[in-house]
């Protein structure tokens, strides 16, 4: 018998127009018992063992980053002198970080500093002259250029093409946790949002905003703009009035997740596992190379066998994100410019 | 009688649809000198590079890649309508647009076309088969609009290279078109399936095989990465005419449940799909006119029918009472049935 199977119809909702109709709009498609089997770029073996030259020298340079024992992610020699590029979010709490090599040698890596913009960890491992560091070339590339993603082993991981033109990916913005409405005399909360900020510091519906930061607040745009110049973990005091008593009360703030029962973010999360930390770079290069999310930290690689990216995230089920080589240099000379001023004002024992 | 199917993950498989309330249609122009020659790629020989063997294959196929993407970038169209955002693909100078079914949601439905640079266009809904998701909208601005051609699903082979374009997500100024490169999986008169992974807002996009022709038009997923649905190319070809005279034909079943005092016959669709009657209800209005199980249902008076939705658009369009002359053949004889509409009364 046919087996009906998911089928997901793709057309978009515009967010800021109001829904006034909610249809069950739902298709089942026969289609015979999924053949795993089938030839799929994903699943191309020989397309990948084609593409093992290309990635010959490279792959020299990448190592897998192990935290306190489990795989986290990859990670790239950036410098000779044993500086590692790594995957700041996915090796993060880790007390014992240890890169290891594709010969299977293990160094003890210690952190230099971490670029929190770009989600980016510099570590160093006391390896002088026992890796080569990759070079990052600014080579423009077209949408629809062929792409590699290199692990530590002969065969790539994955390859996919180039899908957009290099942009920005916004943070998710940074919220409170409350809906809000004006009242003339201060912003009234309507709403508070389970595991944020306000809910932990006790807001409550009915009570009304007058002062954040000691600054009078009566409308709700005021509190947006506030918001905008903070970073995640931000502590905010608010004024606020209950039962004619004003309290003072410490919101953090935290970033808006986007809603997991959504049906754009359960399509997103249809085929795979998605980066925890996938938004928020400076400049990404899109792919739709199909990579886990420890897969991330290592090179991308064009098929000159150039390094032009770094895999920073699996976005979603059609998207990864690699930060392009300037960016990828520019942070790494920043990090490793902080370490040397650091060793320089260290005390001679 | 209501469906829900649910995807090997359990989710429900849905959408939400929403009400026109595109408030003003952006301004028409802006597009006008942007029309490109199609097909502007010297034709490849598909077969040599289906198994790269060599590096040299891989160049040439990223080569291709690139010219096909460049080439049907500018008329690859995000489209804006009832509250939702979908893409497709201008087929023809004059602005005839593929679409998937869904988004082009009904005849003469008004729809906004952004273009990868940002201008905007305006038509509205043609042809709709609803079953196999195809759509033809028309761009009534004046032209002349670029476009891609249309390919030959015959010379489509499972392995082929394919890519997939479209606006996911709805059109974004910072990352105009999208671009992601798959094989065939399978390849049907109904289905196409590949594994260029699409999501929402890519629905209506075009399919393109490497010499830059639309093979497909971009309709569903499942779980996996393997599992995006594309409309096949014949069968716009093979239902052109349908779809240009703004036809709404193979519906799907409605999905908002009978109410009691609702025009009624009491029939169940046949498992096996189309407008074949699956079951008879006894001593309802189907029942009294002499409708059988295993019926299949031609038109309703007059009204040529092909899917089971389609009877059931059929019957709402009448009131209880009404008489109503169902065309069905049995045994491969014709027979013309008269009904007396019936009542949906709901059970306790």
């Amino acid at each position: 018998m046919a087996r009906f199977f998911a089928t997901n119809r793709l057309f978009s909702n515009l967010p800021a127009l109001a829904c006034v109709l909610a249809l069950l709009l739902c298709t089942a498609l026969p289609v015979a018992a999924q053949d795993r089997s089938r030839r799929g770029r994903a699943a191309d073996r020989e397309l990948r063992a084609v593409l093992a030259p290309v990635i010959e020298e490279v792959r020299r340079s990448v190592v897998t980053v192990i935290g306190d024992g489990a795989i986290r992610s990859l990670g790239t020699v950036v410098d000779e002198r044993g500086y590692v590029l790594a995957k700041a979010s996915e090796v993060a709490g880790s007390d014992l970080l240890i890169c290891r090599t594709g010969n299977g040698l293990d160094f003890e890596a210690r952190v230099v500093g971490r670029d929190l913009a770009n989600d980016l960890v510099l570590l160093h491992v006391e390896a002088e002259g026992v890796f080569d560091a990759v070079a990052f070339v600014d080579e423009p590339l077209a949408i629809g250029a062929l792409v590699i993603v290199a692990g530590p082993e002969e065969t790539p991981r994955q390859a996919g093409i180039v899908s957009a033109q290099p942009r920005a990916v916004a943070p998710n913005r940074l919220v409170l946790g409350v809906l809000l409405a004006s009242n003339g005399e201060g912003v009234v909360v309507t709403r508070v949002t389970e595991d944020y900020g306000a809910a932990d510091a006790g807001v409550e519906v009915g009570d009304v905003i007058t002062h954040l930061m000691g600054k009078k607040v009566v409308a709700v745009q005021q509190l947006v703009g506030v918001l905008q110049e903070k970073a995640v973990g931000d502590r905010v005091t608010i004024s606020v009035l209950r039962d004619g008593e004003t309290l003072e009360l410490e919101v953090e703030l935290r970033e808006m997740e986007p809603d997991p029962g959504s049906r754009g973010e359960r399509m997103n999360r249809m085929g795979g596992a998605v980066s925890e930390r996938n938004v928020g770079f400076e400049m990404v290069i899109q792919h739709d190379a199909e990579i886990r999310p420890r897969d991330c930290g290592g090179p991308l690689v064009n098929l000159e066998g150039e390094v032009v990216g770094f895999n920073i995230a699996r976005a979603g089920r059609i998207a990864t994100y690699a930060l392009p080589a300037s960016l990828v240099r520019e942070k790494v000379d920043e990090l490793i410019a902080l370490d040397s001023e650091a060793a320089s004002i260290e005390p001679e024992e | 009688m209501r469906f829900v199917f649910v995807n090997r993950r359990g989710l429900a498989a849905t959408v939400v649809g929403c009400g026109a309330l595109l408030a003003a249609c952006a301004s028409a122009q802006g597009a006008e000198d942007a029309a490109v020659e199609p097909a502007d790629v010297d034709v490849v020989d598909v077969a040599e590079l289906r198994e790269p063997k060599t590096l040299a294959h891989l160049r040439e196929l990223e080569e291709r890649v690139e010219a096909v993407v460049a080439m049907a970038a500018p008329a690859t169209v995000c489209i804006r309508a009832g509250g939702g955002s979908g893409s497709g693909v201008i087929v023809s100078e004059d602005g005839l647009v593929l679409t998937a079914g869904h988004v082009a949601m009904r005849p003469g439905t008004r729809v906004t076309f952004v273009f990868p640079d940002g201008s905007t266009a305006r038509g509205e809904a043609l042809g709709i088969n609803e079953g196999i998701d195809s759509g033809l909208l028309q761009i009534t601005d004046e032209g002349p609009w670029p476009f891609v051609e249309m390919g030959d699903l015959e010379t489509v082979e499972r392995g082929d290279w394919v890519i997939a374009m479209g606006h996911p997500g709805g059109f974004d100024a910072e990352r105009p078109v999208v671009a992601r490169l798959g094989r065939v999986l399978n390849s049907r008169d109904d289905v196409v399936q590949s594994d260029c992974t699409i999501i929402g807002g890519d629905s209506g996009g075009p399919l393109l095989d490497l010499n830059g022709k639309v093979i497909g038009i971009h309709s569903r997923i499942g779980g996996g990465l393997t599992a995006n649905f594309h409309v096949p190319i014949s069968t716009y070809t093979d239902t052109w005419e349908r779809l240009a005279a703004g036809e709404m034909w193979n519906r799907a079943m409605p999905t908002s449940g009978l109410r009691a005092g609702d025009p009624y016959i009491g029939v169940r669709p046949s498992r096996r799909g189309g407008a074949v009657i699956g079951e008879v209800i006894e001593g309802q209005a189907a029942d009294n006119a002499g409708i059988r199980r295993g019926d299949r249902v031609t038109a309703v008076d007059g009204k040529p029918v092909e899917s089971f939705g389609d009877i059931v658009h059929e019957i709402r369009a009448n009131k209880p009472g009404d008489e109503v002359v169902f065309s069905v053949v049995r045994d491969g004889e014709a027979l013309e049935l008269e009904l007396e509409m019936g009542r949906y009364e709901p059970q306790e």
